[in-house]
């Protein structure tokens, strides 16, 4: 409850902020709010969509902060997915779709995990064996995978009926998966999560191993594969947010996949106080934020980099709500301090 | 950069690695002090861009390129101000403070960076020097030196008695420094501002003097790069101003790559400062030269406690 609090007043002063920066660029801010909520009705899928892809990514990376394992590369893990997927539903599935589509759509969406998760499995180990921190590793990889997705789009993926267009040839509409079916996968996922992280073993492990690494081995933990288990589980949620982007709504590999959601998504995270289930509340928010965003851009010439900006506010200010929950009351313990 | 006849390919790399290693130096001199003093500053990459950004802008507006400098660290120290807010007075987590920093920061320069500069603008850029200054640079750009001194100062500071013990011990045990009457919070912060105010004269270098131009995306990673080489020179000045010139280097080799058309795409070859960074780090933990002695601040990101 005082978690949600915290999310609660950190929104509100980043909006407030939002609303004195446009009020200095002589935008007015209630119209331009209206504006965004209009547009974020009028393309009702494409929120719904950035929603379920923020509430993946989101529900991967709260699993591995309770763990201590920084996991700021989504973005990255995101990438690796989306390639994967677009790789088997355009060069692997044979064109006749034999024996049914759905199968290959399948195919697609579990690739882009294995993909993801495997991005994320190196760093895990690499921290678990050699103790290199997870924050560089995963940050210098998604500099790797973005670099990895332009070269495809761009180079020997590149859509020949184009028109030199950058982007790869899209996908057979019969391997598109719809809305439904991505919401229910994103619920199984975060419910999936939410039980792992609060009733299982492998949940406690993982909460003694933020605590103290120490105290972990101490305890028995298997340090290793615990870490190995979470980099998995969080890299492979972003992954199969990927695969969901190239299947469900882009259908084709272009650089509209990856837009800074898995960056987004550690706000997410830490408003939801890293609990998977809070994601669920909290995403929807930020994919009305980024979709509305479009808005501003076209009406008001304000750059989309707004909502990346307000997002790093918001965290700032959820940092300071924590802080001063914490002094106003004593039992508050805010996660991730 | 110069263009003379007579350098040769592996000059010209050198000479593109040490322009591009000096803003780097300067913001990996500032997380080092920081560091030492106990605090990360993960918000490295978007102190740069809005120094970048700040820099570039204030001189076109002002039409003097050393205003635009004193613009980028100003900005910095700022940005450090709110860093040492949050990280050392409030307590709060240094990790989530840096990326929120560093969001907002990358954010906010790339939308309020299309609004503020046209195609109109045209700043003052640290010129290219007369021949003859240059040849008593012996080549290099005026902001190498810049760089040299400021390491020079930061190894004296560091190891020396009263200002480096402070530091160190802030870093170190920081209750057991505040016992002793140092203020572990103003050294800490202090460290942080000098730290940003750093990290926004590299950006203003990186857009003023090296690239002479802005774009969006300026610092490109350099920050996170920046991040990785600090641990794996131990935390040390000198060591970590050579990483950054060897990193520099493969970025140059790179972009010489790039221009002579080498057979691979330009997303590859742009690949390989990250992953050489990448293999740097893995290495240097794997292979610790001086084994045992890491010389990591042992309470780095851990507030101070009473």
């Amino acid at each position: 409850m005082k978690h949600l609090v915290a999310a609660v007043f950190a929104l509100l002063a980043a909006l407030l902020l939002g609303f004195v920066v446009l009020w200095i660029l002589h935008v007015p801010p209630l119209d331009a709010c209206k504006g965004m909520l209009a547009l974020c009705w009028a393309r009702k899928m494409d929120t719904a969509a950035k929603a379920l892809v923020l509430c993946l990514l989101g529900t991967g990376i709260s699993v591995a902060f309770r763990a201590g394992f920084w996991n700021v590369g989504a973005e990255g893990q995101l990438c690796v997915g989306a390639i994967a997927a677009a790789g088997i539903g355009l060069y692997v599935a044979p064109a006749s779709l034999w024996p049914a589509p759905w199968l290959w759509t399948a195919l697609a969406l579990v690739a882009g995990t294995l993909a993801g998760a495997f991005w994320c499995l190196g760093p895990a180990l690499v921290r678990a064996k050699w103790q290199v921190s997870e924050v560089v590793t995963t940050l210098m990889l998604v500099y790797v995978a973005k670099r990895l997705l332009e070269y495809l789009y761009l180079g020997p993926w590149r859509d020949p009926q184009g028109y030199g267009f950058p982007g790869s040839a899209p996908l057979s509409a019969s391997l598109h998966v719809s809305l439904v079916w991505i919401a229910i996968l994103t619920g199984v996922g975060a419910i999936i999560c939410a039980l792992l992280v609060k009733k299982t073993v492998i949940g406690f492990e993982m909460s003694v191993l933020s605590e103290s690494r120490d105290v972990a081995r101490y305890g028995g933990i298997h340090v290793g594969r615990c870490l190995a288990i979470v980099g998995m589980i969080s890299g492979g949620l972003a992954g199969l947010a990927g695969a969901v982007q190239v299947t469900g709504t882009a259908g084709r590999l272009i650089s509209g996949i990856s837009v800074g959601d898995g960056f987004t998504a550690i706000i997410i995270a830490c408003l939801a106080g890293r609990h998977p289930l809070g994601v669920l509340i909290v995403a929807p928010f930020w994919a009305m934020l980024k979709v509305g965003a479009e808005d501003l851009e076209v009406s008001y010439q304000i750059p989309q980099a707004f909502s990346t900006a307000l997002e790093g506010i918001c965290l700032l200010c959820w940092l300071t709500s924590v802080w001063i929950g914490r002094r106003w009351f004593r039992r508050f313990r805010g996660n991730l301090t | 950069m110069m263009d003379w006849p007579a350098m040769n390919m592996a000059t010209a790399i050198w000479m593109a690695a040490v322009a591009y290693a000096s803003p780097m130096m300067l913001a990996a001199l500032g997380e080092v002090i920081s560091e030492r003093a106990g605090v990360m500053n993960l918000g490295l990459e978007g102190m740069i861009a809005v120094g970048a950004l700040v820099g570039y802008g204030v001189s076109a507006d002002h039409g003097s390129a050393w205003l635009g400098l004193a613009a980028g660290g100003g900005v910095g120290l700022l940005l450090g101000a709110v860093h040492a807010a949050l990280a050392v007075w409030i307590g709060a987590d240094q990790i989530v403070a840096g990326l929120g920093m560093s969001l907002a920061a990358t954010g906010a320069a790339a939308f309020l960076g299309p609004m503020w500069i046209t195609w109109r603008s045209q700043p003052a850029f640290i010129s290219e020097l007369s021949a003859s200054r240059y040849k008593a640079l012996l080549g290099f750009p005026p902001t190498t030196y810049l760089a040299l001194a400021l390491g020079l100062i930061a190894v004296s500071v560091l190891s020396g008695r009263r200002l480096g013990i402070a530091i160190r011990a802030s870093g170190d045990s920081p209750e057991a420094a505040e016992a002793l009457g140092v203020r572990v919070r103003a050294v800490r912060s202090s460290c942080v501002l000098v730290g940003g105010m750093l990290a926004g004269l590299s950006g203003a270098i990186l857009s003023l003097a090296y690239a002479q131009t802005w774009t969006s995306t300026m610092p490109n990673g350099m920050g996170w790069i920046i991040i990785a080489l600090v641990p794996l020179s131990g935390w040390r000045p000198g060591r970590v101003m050579l990483f950054c010139l060897l990193l520099a280097a493969v970025n140059a080799l790179q972009i010489r790559f790039q221009i002579i058309g080498v057979k691979l795409s330009a997303s590859i070859l742009d690949m390989m400062p990250y992953v050489a960074t990448l293999i740097a780090v893995i290495a240097g933990r794997i292979w610790p030269w001086r084994k045992g002695r890491w010389n990591e601040p042992s309470a780095l990101g851990r507030p101070l406690e009473q």
